[in-house]
């Protein structure tokens, strides 16, 4: 990672993500080991990962903790416990309230502190003055970052909707801290995503207590668990208008037939039937198609079923059928057609 | 009857192996590679290589028809794909004839129906006009109208590369595809480890998918801001309005939404606004209200838009044309073109392989077509016709002639 800033235990204490963090913590001579004499310390860590879900909400406005060391050193033995419960949703959580945190921080800082984070995650960024952008960046790590989250979906953070010179995009200020928001989520999940090993006992006994808090809520967490299927009736215009032209033996882009199949197989259709809808088109070769439908499903390969595509991915690739259905304006992937139809008509 | 080109194939790799060897791609021990053999329908993948000799070897024994390497670099390149352990990848972009409407497709692509063999030109339809059946067996032919196309797209898009995304020269390798159209491949440090989203990204900016006027300061008040040495789609945007003035039909405008009236007054008032521009600096006009603009604009990004084949720029574990190989389709060599040379750059010319030599060929049927200074065709049933080695791989490679025995 890149070179280091002058920092403050105060700063240490709004980053505690940075090297000199771990560094001022070893300093101290404490080591996880010890850490369970140090209840303060777990407290705190508690807390933090607490605020991830609703546990522990009495404690959710409290101010930091008055002594530094023992604020920076929560962060580590946080985001050890998140890494030992080992679940991905919590880990991503953990990840975005840390990072969002951190974002309201750098709202308030002087241009060295913001260029020093950033040059910490190895950004080519420099201070500008252009109007309202006070830094370009360079379009890598723009869009690594402008992908992801929520940003993805706003028009104003394509990059097509950009001032995008010689490689630089302009920034504001404002916007440096949200794309340093996403770098930071990233960076903190992966910390807590990693193995852990020799767990002391009293952070055994802390993982265990935040698990199962965390599982008793988890349910109501995640809209995307939502197993609502959809009946064929209820599917999106661009699947009905693939299944039409299926039927009909015409052909299907790679885009298309990916979209078709990933579709059906989360609508829990079976890989039998989605293989037989093919049966019509030139050249079908059972074996083949049963194959790549398998694929798909996750049932080879990588074991993982894909996902399928977002709508703006589909623009993309021009198989966006009707772009300004008025569901379609209104979801970001074909699977929840349904469910937002529904919505809608419950509203009407 | 691809026996012809198998044997052709052969002889190039060969002369390769024993000469000017292929060149192998940069990061060589990191890439995949996949070989269509000639027999075969399916493609031989996770191939890898040590040394460019072996590839050249492999290419000699195996006379592939076409012959591919990933853009993706793996730790693992001939393990299956979920082991491969993908490391990055160049940025690829290709640009094909398939993707541009040309107004020669109605000349030279034609379509048979599956059933009864009706014919037809340009695109199949839906269904065959004759006995209503969806299935057609379609002909993709390239002439100078379409490769122009598609070069114009490609310096389009070379241009967005250097000026917009700030490549430079050495980081950019443009070639002619050998068949269709060309591919631009961006090798720099920086893009590697961009993920699938990160290249959408970038296609939609190069395609101008979601551009949304509000966001390029293009007015202020009544006065219209965007200056054509300005950079990325701002810049595009005013030089693209020059074109407009100067050189679009009152029919384009109408197909972009105008109605006819403002339409009527863009295409009446051509001189004065044009020179209303270049004099008194983009001074607003009044009978253009923002609506009118707004799809003006949309017009603009149509046309100042490179057509790139979406799929395959977003795909990080793509498996793209080997530089220096042969065209399965064509018998023509994948070539490099100089950046600079762009405009000049004959592909019929550059891509071919086989100079010397006449062959006897039994031809179906062939639409007109050129190669080097010569033009050929069209044909119809022509038996026994002597063409040189180039033109005969050529129509043998497009499935539409024989070698007359013994005159190989």
């Amino acid at each position: 990672m890149g070179e280091s800033i002058l920092l403050t235990p105060v700063d240490l204490v709004k980053y505690p993500f940075l090297p000199e963090a771990k560094k001022y913590v070893a300093e101290l001579g404490i080591d996880l080991n010890d850490l369970g004499e140090l209840e303060s310390i777990v407290d705190r860590a508690k807390v933090r990962i607490a605020a991830t879900f609703e546990f522990l909400a009495h404690m959710q406005n409290q101010a930091p903790y008055k002594k530094s060391e023992v604020e920076i050193a929560a962060f580590p033995v946080a985001a050890f416990v998140v890494a030992g419960v080992k679940d991905k949703t919590l880990a991503e959580r953990y990840a975005l309230s840390e990072a969002k945190k951190i974002y309201n921080y750098l709202l308030d800082e002087k241009d060295n502190v913001i260029l020093g984070i950033a040059k910490f995650f190895e950004w080519d960024i420099n201070p500008s003055k252009q109007g309202p952008f006070s830094y370009t960046l360079h379009f890598v790590y723009y869009l690594r970052n402008a992908t992801k989250g929520r940003l993805v979906h706003s028009p104003e953070w394509k990059l097509v909707n950009r001032q995008l010179d010689k490689g630089q995009v302009s920034v504001t200020k404002n916007e440096v801290c949200r794309l340093l928001q996403e770098e930071i989520k990233n960076y903190i999940e992966d910390r807590t995503k990693e193995e852990v090993t020799k767990i002391p006992q009293l952070l055994q006994d802390v993982i265990e207590e935040i698990k199962a808090e965390f599982l008793k809520r988890k349910p109501h967490l995640s809209e995307f668990d939502q197993k609502i299927q959809a009946e064929e009736s209820e599917y999106p215009p661009c699947i009905m208008d693939f299944l039409d032209r299926t039927a009909k033996g015409q052909h299907l882009s790679h885009a298309e037939r990916f979209t078709l199949v990933t579709y059906l197989l989360h609508q829990g259709i079976g890989v039998d039937r989605i293989v037989n809808l093919f049966s019509n088109v030139a050249d079908f070769r059972e074996d083949k198609t049963r194959y790549q439908v398998e694929h798909l499903a996750g049932q080879r390969g990588s074991r993982t079923p894909y996902r399928t595509y977002n709508c703006s991915t589909l623009q993309t690739h021009g198989v966006c059928v009707n772009p300004n259905d008025p569901v379609c304006k209104r979801i970001r992937n074909p699977l929840t057609y349904h469910l937002r139809k529904k919505s809608i008509k419950k509203r009407e | 009857m691809r026996n012809y080109a198998k044997h052709k194939f052969a002889e190039y790799y060969k002369m390769c192996l024993r000469g000017t060897q292929i060149e192998a791609p940069s990061h060589l021990k990191n890439r995949e590679f996949g070989f269509l053999a000639f027999d075969k329908t399916s493609m031989f993948r996770h191939k890898g290589f040590e040394t460019e000799e072996a590839l050249n070897r492999s290419l000699s024994v195996v006379a592939p028809s076409d012959a591919y390497y990933s853009s993706a670099f793996y730790e693992h390149p001939e393990a299956d794909m979920s082991k491969k352990d993908w490391l990055g990848a160049d940025l690829v972009f290709d640009i094909d004839a398939d993707h541009i409407p040309t107004p020669c497709g109605k000349i030279h692509d034609s379509w048979a129906c599956n059933n009864c063999n009706f014919e037809g030109k340009g695109p199949p339809p839906e269904r065959c006009p004759k006995c209503g059946k969806e299935k057609f067996n379609s002909k993709a032919w390239m002439c100078d109208t379409c490769l122009e196309f598609a070069k114009a797209e490609t310096i389009k898009l070379v241009d967005m590369l250097m000026q917009d995304f700030g490549f430079s020269e050495s980081e950019i390798k443009a070639y002619f595809s050998g068949n269709r159209g060309y591919h631009v491949h961006v090798e720099s440090k920086t893009v590697l480890s961009l993920d699938s989203m990160a290249r959408k990204e970038i296609v939609d900016h190069i395609i101008g998918l979601g551009f949304e006027t509000e966001f390029h300061k293009l007015t202020e008040g009544n006065r219209v801001v965007a200056r054509t040495e300005m950079p990325s789609w701002r810049g595009r945007i005013a030089k693209g309005l020059h074109l407009i003035l100067s050189r679009v039909t009152l029919e384009e405008l109408e197909a972009a939404g105008l109605k006819r009236g403002k339409a009527r007054y863009f295409d009446d008032n051509r001189k004065e606004l044009l020179s209303h521009l270049s004099d008194k600096g983009w001074l607003g006009i009044k009978e253009i209200g923002s609506e009118t603009w707004k799809r003006i604009i949309q017009l603009i990004v149509h046309q100042q838009s490179a057509k790139i084949d979406t799929v395959v720029t977003t795909d990080v574990n793509r498996l793209i044309r080997l530089p220096g190989s042969l065209h399965g389709k064509t018998g023509f060599m994948k070539v490099e073109v100089s950046l600079s040379g762009f405009e000049g750059f004959d592909p019929l010319k550059k891509g071919v392989v086989f100079k010397e030599g006449q062959v006897v060929v039994d031809i179906v049927e062939a639409p007109e077509f050129r190669i080097g200074e010569t033009q050929y065709g069209p044909f119809k049933r022509a038996l026994g016709a002597e063409l040189p080695t180039a033109a005969a791989l050529f129509l043998v490679c497009k499935g539409v002639a024989q070698v007359v025995n013994g005159h190989v």
